[in-house]
C-alpha cells in the first residue's frame, strides 16, 4: 500500500486551475520533495494530502483512504491519526509549553497520560530539545521552535508526515539541522513530504517531483 | 490629514469597522451602562422636582411660605401677614387630599388626588383661569364646584356640569367638575384638584384655619420680610423659602436616591470594564502594526494618543446610545422611584419625565470621561510596545504569572482597606466611607482575578484532560490570556457580586421585617380611611369613631396611632401618638435601647419623654436620656428620648409621644389610623364588616393582620423591584463583555484553532473547547462574584444601610436563590459563548495556519 497516492488529480478555486491532473505515488519511507516556484501548486498538494481540502477531480488516497469519500469527521480522524505536519512558521500554540505543543497529537487521541509522558520525553530527545520541555514558544529560537514542530509531527508515528517549506523561516545551520532530522526520521521508515523552494532541501531528499502551473514537469 | 488622524483612520476606525459585531457589542453594554445611570438621575431628579414645582402653582414669584408644623394654624394669621412689610402679595391655601374610584374591599382601586384650597379672586396659572367666561353656574365659589386635570376626567368619564364623587377624609363628598386643566399647563400636575378655600376648609375640618400662606416679597428686602414675619406668625409656625420645603424632601429621600445612584454606577463600571477590555484586545490584536509604525518612527506618544482616542470614541458613541436608552428607561424608572416615594416618604404624583438637559449632558460628558479612562492603561501599553519585539509573542501572556501575583497582593490590601473604610462613620448621614468601601472590595476582588485565572486553568488542564481533550485544550487557552480573561471576569464578577449582596441585604432585610411584623402586629384589624393601599395619605378620624368601635360587642380594645409630620434639622420626621399605658400589655413595641415596655407605659403617660425609631436614632445620634427640641404648635418643646424602638416602616424616623401629651400640644384628639383587639373566639370576619358599619358615613379599609402582611410584603417586593431590574442590567452588560472577549479570543486564535484542526481536532470539538471556556469564564465569573458579593452583603447590612437607613438587620443568607443565580449566570456565559463556538467552528483550516 502507498503511503500517498494522487491520481489525475486537478483542483479549481473559481476561475484559477491550481492542479491540473497531477498523478504520482510515494512508497512507505519514501523522502519526496515537492519543487516548483511559488504558485505552482505545491502548498495546494500538500494540503490535498493532509486532507484539509478535496480535489475538484480525481483521487487522493492516504494509508490507502480515499480522501474524497471520507466525512470531516473522517478526515479529522485521519489527519489525527496517519499524519503529522511540519509547517513554515512553526504553529506552535503560545499558550502551551513545548511539551504540550509536542503531546498535542497524543492528547488528541486520548492517549493514557503515563505513555503520553514518556513519548513526549522521548521525541523531545529525538529533536534535541528535551531541555526546552517546560519553555513555551516565545522564549525558544526559531530552530528550536521548528525542531519542535517537528517533534510535533512525529509523535504519534503517523504514516505521511507532510512538511510546508520547513526551513523557510530558519538560518542555514537551522536549516541543515531541520533537515537532517527529517531526513532521520525517513531512514526510520516513515513517509515525508515536503514542499520546498530549497535546492538544498530537495537534494536530501530521495527525490523531487518538480510543479510548475499545477503540473508536473517530467 | 495631520500624522495622529492618520493613524487614528487606520488604527481604530478600520478596525471598529472590520470588528463590527464586536465593537456594536461594546457600544450596545456602554450604551445600557449610561443608559441606566442617566435613567436613575433623571427619575431621581423628577421626583425632587414634583416638589418644587408644585410651590408656584398658586401664585407665580412666590419667595417666602407661612407653613404650619404638620397642622394648620389660625386663618387670621394672613391678615398680619398681609400687612408686614414689604409683603405684596399673600394667598392662604389648604393642602389635602381626596381619594376617587375607591371601592371597598379593593384597596388598590382608588387614586391619590391633592387638592388645594385657594382664594379664587386671585388669578389662577395661565389656562386654569376659567372665570372669564362663566358666571359659576357650577357652584366653583359657593358649592362643591372643583377644577380638575383632563386626565382625571378622562380617567373619572365626566364632563364639566357634571358630578363626581370622592372620599375626604374617608367621607364621601361629591363634586361638580367647574372647570378642566388642559394638558398643556405645566404649572400643575394632573393631580392636583383646585376648590375654593372655604369649600376645602368644610370638607377637610378645618374652618377657621389655613395649611399655607404663599407670599410674593419685595426680592431685595427677602431677609428683612422673613425675620419681620417670623416675628408676627403664631407659635408652631414657620416662615421658610420655597426651596427649603424642596430641600426637605431632599433629603428626607436622599438615602434612598444615594444607593439608587450607587447601583447604577455599578453597572457604569461593568461597562467600564468592558471598554477597558476592549481597547485592551484592540492594543493586542494590532501589535504588529503597532510595532510597525514605531518602527518607522510614530512616536510613544501618537500611539497613546490614538489608543485614548479610540476609547473616547467608545465613549461618545455609547454615551451618545446611553442617552437614547435613559429616554426610555427614565419612563420605567421614574414610575418604580415614584412608587417607593409614595408608600414609603411623602404622597406625590409625577405627570412626565423632567428631562433636564443639564443632566443629560453631564452624564454624556461622564460617559465620555469614564471611557476615556478606562482606555488610559491599554494605551500605555500600546504605547510601550518595542518594534522589535512583536513578533511570536502574540496572543500570548506569560509575563502575567508575576504580575498576577503582585496584583493579587494589592487585592487583598485593598480589602483590608475596605475592612478600615468600614469602620468609619457616616459622613452628615450619609455612608460615603461604606461606598469606598465597596468600591474597594470591587476593585480588590477584580485584582484577585488573574491569579484565579492562572491557577484555576493549572489545575484544570489536568483535570479537563481526564474528561475531554476539548476541555483540556480550554483549560490551556483559559490559562494562556489570562488579562484578557480576567476582564471579562473581573465584569462579569462585579455584576454577579451585585446580584449576590442586593440579595443577601435584601433577603436580610426582608427575614427582618418579618420577625418586626411578627413583634410588631398585634392586634387583629388595622383600621384606615379608605385610600390607597400602602400609600402615604394623611386623613383624619374622628375620635368617636374608634369610641363607637371600642363598644361593639366583640371588641377587646381600640388603640389610635396619629401622625403628624414636621420637620427637623432639614429633614422630615414623623411625630407620633399613641397610648404609652398599653404598650406594656399590648406588647407591640420592640425596644432595643433604653428602659423596658412595661417601664415605659408606667412612667411616660403624660410626660414629655418620648421613644424614638432607631432609624431616628440612628441619623440623629440620639441615645436613652438625650434630650432633643421639636417645633409644635405650642412652640419649640423639648422632649426626653426614654427608649428606642425597631421600626422599619420607614428610614425617615418617627419620635412617639403618649396620645395625652400630643392633644395637649396639637389640640387635636382625631387618629390617623386605630387597631382593634378582638375579644378570643370573635369571628374577625364579622368583626370586620361591624367595624365598616359602624364607621359609616367613613369610608375606612379594614385590614387583618393578614391583609396588612401582605400589603408589607407587597410593597417591600415592589420596592426592591427597581434594584432587581439594575441588577439585570448589569448582568446583560457583563455578558455582553463575555460575548465579546470570547469573540475577540476566537479572531485572534484562529491560527491556533487552523492548527488544532490540523493535527486533529474535529469541529464538535472546536465548538466544545470555546464553550468550555465560556464556563470556565462563568464559573470564575460566578465564584468571585458570590466571594465579592458577600462581602458587599455583609457591608450592606451592617454599614451601609445601617448608617444611610438606620435599620438595623442580621444576616440571612437566601442559599437557594444564590445557587439559582450561579447557575443563570453559567447558563448566560455559556449562551455567550454559542456565537463564538460557531465563527470557531467555521475557521477554514488551510487560511488559517498560512496567516502570519
Amino acid at each position: 500500500m502507498r503511503a500517498l497516492a494522487v491520481n489525475s488529480v486537478t483542483k479549481e478555486y473559481g476561475s484559477v486551475h491550481a492542479l491540473d491532473g497531477v498523478s504520482f505515488e510515494i512508497a512507505p519511507g519514501e523522502m519526496v520533495a515537492l519543487v516548483g516556484p511559488s504558485g505552482c501548486g505545491k502548498s495546494t498538494l500538500l494540503n490535498l494530502a493532509g486532507c484539509i481540502d478535496l480535489p475538484t477531480s480525481g483521487s487522493v488516497l492516504v494509508d490507502g483512504h480515499e480522501t474524497s469519500r471520507l466525512n470531516d469527521d473522517a478526515l479529522t480522524a485521519l489527519r489525527r491519526d496517519r499524519i503529522g505536519t511540519v509547517f513554515q512558521f512553526f504553529n506552535l500554540l503560545p499558550a502551551m509549553t513545548v511539551a504540550g505543543n509536542v503531546a498535542l497529537p497524543l492528547i488528541l487521541q486520548r492517549c493514557p497520560q503515563h505513555e503520553l509522558d514518556r513519548r513526549v520525553q522521548e521525541a523531545l530527545e529525538a529533536v534535541g530539545i528535551a531541555d526546552k520541555a517546560a519553555a513555551y514558544p516565545s522564549q525558544l529560537s526559531g530552530g528550536q521552535a521548528q525542531r519542535a514542530a517537528v517533534a510535533r509531527a512525529i509523535i504519534h508515528k503517523p504514516a505521511l508526515v507532510l512538511a510546508d517549506e520547513p526551513t523557510g523561516n530558519l538560518d542555514s545551520h537551522s536549516g541543515a539541522t531541520v533537515l537532517q532530522l527529517l531526513r532521520d526520521i525517513a531512514d526510520r521508515g516513515q513517509t515525508i513530504v515536503m514542499a520546498t523552494h530549497s535546492p538544498e532541501a530537495a537534494k536530501r531528499c530521495d527525490r523531487a517531483i518538480q510543479l510548475q502551473d499545477g503540473r508536473i514537469l517530467a | 490629514m495631520s500624522a495622529l488622524a492618520t493613524l487614528f483612520r487606520s488604527l481604530v476606525l478600520g478596525y471598529m469597522w472590520q470588528n463590527r459585531l464586536r465593537s456594536f457589542i461594546t457600544l450596545l453594554a456602554i450604551g445600557l451602562g449610561i443608559g441606566l445611570f442617566v435613567a436613575i438621575d433623571l427619575a431621581n431628579a423628577t421626583a425632587i422636582a414634583s416638589f418644587s414645582s408644585n410651590v408656584n402653582i398658586v401664585t407665580s414669584h412666590v419667595n417666602l411660605q407661612v407653613l404650619g408644623e404638620g397642622r394648620g394654624f389660625d386663618e387670621r394669621t394672613l391678615l398680619k401677614v398681609m400687612r408686614a412689610p414689604d409683603v405684596v402679595q399673600a394667598s392662604p391655601v389648604i393642602e389635602d387630599s381626596i381619594v376617587v374610584g375607591a371601592r371597598q374591599g379593593y384597596p388598590n382601586s382608588g387614586e391619590i388626588l391633592r387638592v388645594l384650597g385657594i382664594d379664587l379672586l386671585q388669578p389662577l396659572p395661565d389656562g386654569v383661569d376659567v372665570r372669564s367666561n362663566t358666571s359659576d353656574p357650577y357652584g366653583l365659589m359657593d358649592g362643591r364646584g372643583a377644577i380638575v386635570s383632563q386626565r382625571v376626567v378622562d380617567r373619572l368619564g365626566v364632563r364639566v356640569g357634571k358630578t363626581f364623587t370622592a372620599l375626604a377624609g374617608g367621607r364621601p363628598v361629591t363634586f361638580t367638575v367647574a372647570a378642566i386643566v388642559p394638558r398643556t399647563v405645566s404649572a400643575a400636575d394632573s393631580s392636583v384638584v383646585f376648590v375654593d378655600i372655604v369649600t376645602a376648609q368644610e370638607l377637610f375640618g378645618k374652618v377657621g384655619t389655613i395649611d399655607r400662606i404663599d407670599c410674593i416679597v419685595l426680592p431685595q428686602h427677602l431677609q428683612q420680610a422673613k425675620a419681620a414675619l417670623a416675628k408676627i406668625i403664631p407659635p408652631g409656625t414657620r416662615v421658610v423659602e420655597p426651596a427649603t420645603r424642596t430641600d426637605e424632601v431632599r433629603r428626607l429621600l436622599r438615602s434612598f436616591q444615594v444607593n439608587l445612584a450607587a447601583i447604577s454606577l455599578i453597572a457604569l463600571l461593568v461597562g467600564a470594564f468592558l471598554i477597558y477590555n476592549t481597547v485592551a484586545i484592540s492594543v493586542v490584536q494590532r501589535r504588529a502594526e503597532i510595532g510597525t509604525l514605531r518602527a518607522v518612527g510614530s512616536t510613544r506618544g501618537q500611539i497613546f494618543a490614538v489608543f485614548l482616542a479610540e476609547g473616547a470614541l467608545f465613549g461618545v458613541l455609547g454615551s451618545f446610545l446611553g442617552l437614547v436608552f435613559g429616554y426610555f428607561l427614565a419612563r420605567l424608572a421614574v414610575a418604580a422611584v415614584t412608587h417607593t416615594v409614595n408608600t414609603l416618604y411623602v404622597g406625590t404624583h409625577v405627570d412626565r419625565v423632567l428631562y433636564d438637559p443639564r443632566l443629560m449632558l453631564e452624564a454624556l460628558l461622564f460617559g465620555i470621561t469614564v471611557a476615556m479612562i478606562s482606555a488610559i492603561a491599554p494605551a500605555i501599553e500600546a504605547a510601550g510596545t518595542q518594534p522589535s519585539r512583536v513578533m511570536g509573542t502574540r496572543g500570548f501572556e506569560p509575563q502575567m504569572n508575576r504580575l498576577a501575583i503582585r496584583l493579587s497582593f494589592g487585592g487583598l490590601l485593598l480589602l483590608g482597606v475596605a475592612y478600615a473604610l468600614a469602620q468609619a462613620p457616616a459622613i452628615d448621614g450619609l455612608p460615603l466611607f461604606g461606598y469606598a468601601s465597596a468600591l474597594c472590595i470591587i476593585l480588590g476582588a477584580s485584582l484577585c482575578v488573574p491569579l484565579g485565572v492562572i491557577v484555576t486553568a493549572r489545575l484544570l488542564q489536568n483535570l479537563g484532560y481526564s474528561f475531554s481533550s476539548a476541555a483540556m485544550l480550554a483549560a490551556s487557552n483559559f490559562g494562556g490570556t489570562p488579562r484578557r480573561n480576567s476582564l471579562a471576569i473581573a465584569a462579569l464578577a462585579i455584576a454577579v457580586a451585585m446580584i449576590v449582596s442586593v440579595a443577601v441585604s435584601v433577603f436580610s432585610l426582608r427575614a427582618t421585617v418579618a420577625a418586626w411584623l411578627d413583634q410588631t402586629l398585634k392586634a387583629d384589624l388595622f383600621v384606615r380611611p379608605m385610600g390607597v393601599s400602602g400609600e402615604v395619605y394623611d386623613a383624619r378620624i374622628p375620635a368617636k369613631i374608634p369610641e363607637r368601635i371600642r363598644a361593639l360587642p366583640g371588641v377587646a380594645a381600640v388603640d389610635t396611632f396619629r401622625g403628624v409630620e414636621i420637620p427637623f434639622r432639614g429633614s422630615l420626621i414623623t411625630f407620633a401618638r399613641t397610648d404609652f399605658r398599653t404598650i406594656g400589655e399590648r406588647d407591640w413595641v420592640h425596644v432595643s435601647g433604653g428602659a423596658d415596655a412595661a417601664t415605659l407605659a408606667r412612667t411616660l403617660p403624660g410626660t414629655t419623654r418620648v421613644i424614638v425609631s432607631a432609624p431616628f436614632a440612628e441619623k440623629a445620634n440620639l441615645h436613652p436620656g438625650d434630650s432633643l427640641v421639636l417645633d409644635t404648635p405650642a412652640g419649640p418643646t423639648s422632649f426626653v428620648v426614654a427608649a428606642i424602638y425597631d421600626d422599619y416602616s420607614n428610614d425617615a424616623g418617627t419620635v412617639l409621644v403618649d396620645q395625652r401629651t400630643f392633644n395637649r400640644l396639637y389640640h387635636d384628639d382625631s387618629a390617623g389610623m386605630f387597631s382593634v383587639y378582638a375579644k378570643p373566639g370573635t369571628d374577625l370576619n364579622a368583626l370586620r364588616t361591624k367595624v365598616i358599619r359602624a364607621a359609616l358615613p367613613l369610608r375606612v379599609e379594614v385590614q387583618t393582620t393578614r391583609d396588612l402582611r401582605a400589603v408589607v410584603f407587597a410593597i417591600f417586593d415592589r420596592t426592591f423591584l427597581i434594584t432587581q431590574a439594575l441588577n439585570i442590567i448589569a448582568i446583560t452588560i457583563a455578558v455582553m463583555g463575555v460575548v465579546s472577549t470570547l469573540f475577540a479570543l476566537v479572531l485572534e486564535r484562529r491560527r491556533e484553532i487552523g492548527v488544532l484542526r490540523y493535527l486533529g481536532l474535529t469541529i464538535r470539538s472546536v465548538r466544545h473547547m470555546v464553550l468550555y471556556e465560556a464556563t470556565l469564564i462563568g464559573a470564575l465569573g460566578g465564584a468571585f462574584g458570590i466571594g465579592a458579593g458577600m462581602l458587599l452583603g455583609l457591608l450592606l447590612i451592617y454599614v451601609i444601610d445601617r448608617q444611610a437607613f438606620g435599620w438595623p438587620m442580621h444576616l440571612h443568607v437566601p442559599y437557594w436563590p444564590l445557587a439559582e443565580s450561579l447557575l443563570l449566570v453559567m447558563i448566560a456565559a455559556i449562551l455567550a459563548g454559542l456565537y463564538p463556538a460557531q465563527v470557531a467552528a467555521r475557521i477554514a483550516t488551510a487560511d488559517a495556519v498560512r496567516t502570519e
